[in-house]
C-alpha cells in the first residue's frame, strides 16, 4: 500500500449491498481523500454500482456527510440508496 | 423513546408510554404493510435498517421535535426484517397539551422519519418480482436480476 494513502472500509446498505454482493468493502485511498473522490473509487472497484453512484448517500460515523468531507482511517463510513423506511 | 426492533411492535405499551396528566391528546400513528399499490399486489416486505445509525436519526428526530413542537413525550418504534400484510411498521406516539400540537408533531414525524432515517423497504410481489423502493432513483439504475 503506497505510504500515502489510508484503508477504509465502507459498509453498504440495501439496493447497494446487493448489486455489490456483499455488505462492506475495503479501499485504499489517498490521506484527506473526500467523499467525492471516495465514490469515484468506489464505481471502479464496482462497476454494477456505476448507475447508482450518484444517487448514493453518505454518512460518516452515523451522521450524513456532503461530498466535500474528508474520510479517515478511524471513521465508520456507510454508503446507501435514498432511504425507505416508514 | 426510542426504538428498533424485530419484534411485533407493541402498540399499547407504546402509547401509554407517552401518556400523561398534562397533556390534553395523545396521537398514535401506526404505518402498516398494504395489499395494493396502483394496482399491483404485496405479498411481503423485508425491512432493512443501518441500525447504529436508525437508532442515532430517531433519537435525532424526538430532540428536533422536542425542540420545534409543543410536546409532552414522544415514542417511536420502527420494525425491520419480514413482514407480512397488515404487519405494523413504525409505530409513533405523541402527547401533547391540546390536540393541533400532538397531529402537527406526529405528521412532522412520521415525514421526517421517511426523509432522514437509514431503513429500506422491499416489496416481494405476488407475481415472484422483487423490487427495492428507494424515492428518487431511477429504476434503471437499479440494474437487471430483479426480476424472479
Amino acid at each position: 500500500m503506497n505510504p500515502l494513502c489510508v484503508k477504509i472500509r465502507i459498509q453498504l446498505f440495501a439496493a447497494a449491498r446487493e448489486i455489490a454482493g456483499s455488505d462492506a468493502l475495503e479501499l485504499d485511498v489517498p490521506q484527506n481523500a473526500t467523499i467525492r473522490d471516495v465514490r469515484e473509487q468506489l464505481v471502479v472497484a464496482v462497476p454494477l454500482l456505476k448507475p447508482l453512484a450518484n444517487s448514493l448517500l453518505w454518512a460518516l460515523n452515523n451522521q450524513y456527510a456532503s461530498d466535500d468531507r474528508a474520510v479517515s482511517a478511524s471513521d465508520t463510513i456507510a454508503c446507501f440508496p435514498p432511504v425507505s423506511g416508514g | 423513546m426510542i426504538e428498533l426492533t424485530h419484534q411485533p411492535i407493541d402498540y399499547h405499551t407504546l402509547t401509554e408510554s407517552v401518556r400523561n396528566n398534562g397533556a390534553g391528546a395523545v396521537v398514535l400513528f401506526l404505518g402498516t404493510v398494504r395489499e395494493f399499490t396502483q394496482g399491483v399486489q404485496t405479498a411481503w416486505l423485508d425491512y432493512e435498517a443501518y441500525p447504529e445509525m436508525a437508532r442515532a436519526s430517531m433519537a435525532q428526530l424526538e430532540a428536533d421535535v422536542r425542540a420545534g413542537f409543543t410536546v409532552i413525550d414522544v415514542a417511536i418504534s420502527h420494525r425491520f426484517g419480514t413482514l407480512q400484510l397488515g404487519d405494523i411498521s413504525v409505530a409513533i406516539a405523541v402527547s401533547a397539551p391540546h390536540r393541533a400540537q400532538a397531529f402537527d408533531a406526529g405528521r412532522w414525524l412520521i415525514d421526517t422519519l421517511k426523509e432522514r432515517v437509514p431503513i429500506w423497504k422491499k416489496e416481494h410481489y405476488s407475481d415472484g418480482r422483487e423490487e427495492w423502493q428507494h424515492p428518487d432513483l431511477p429504476a434503471e439504475s437499479l440494474g437487471k436480476g430483479h426480476d424472479q
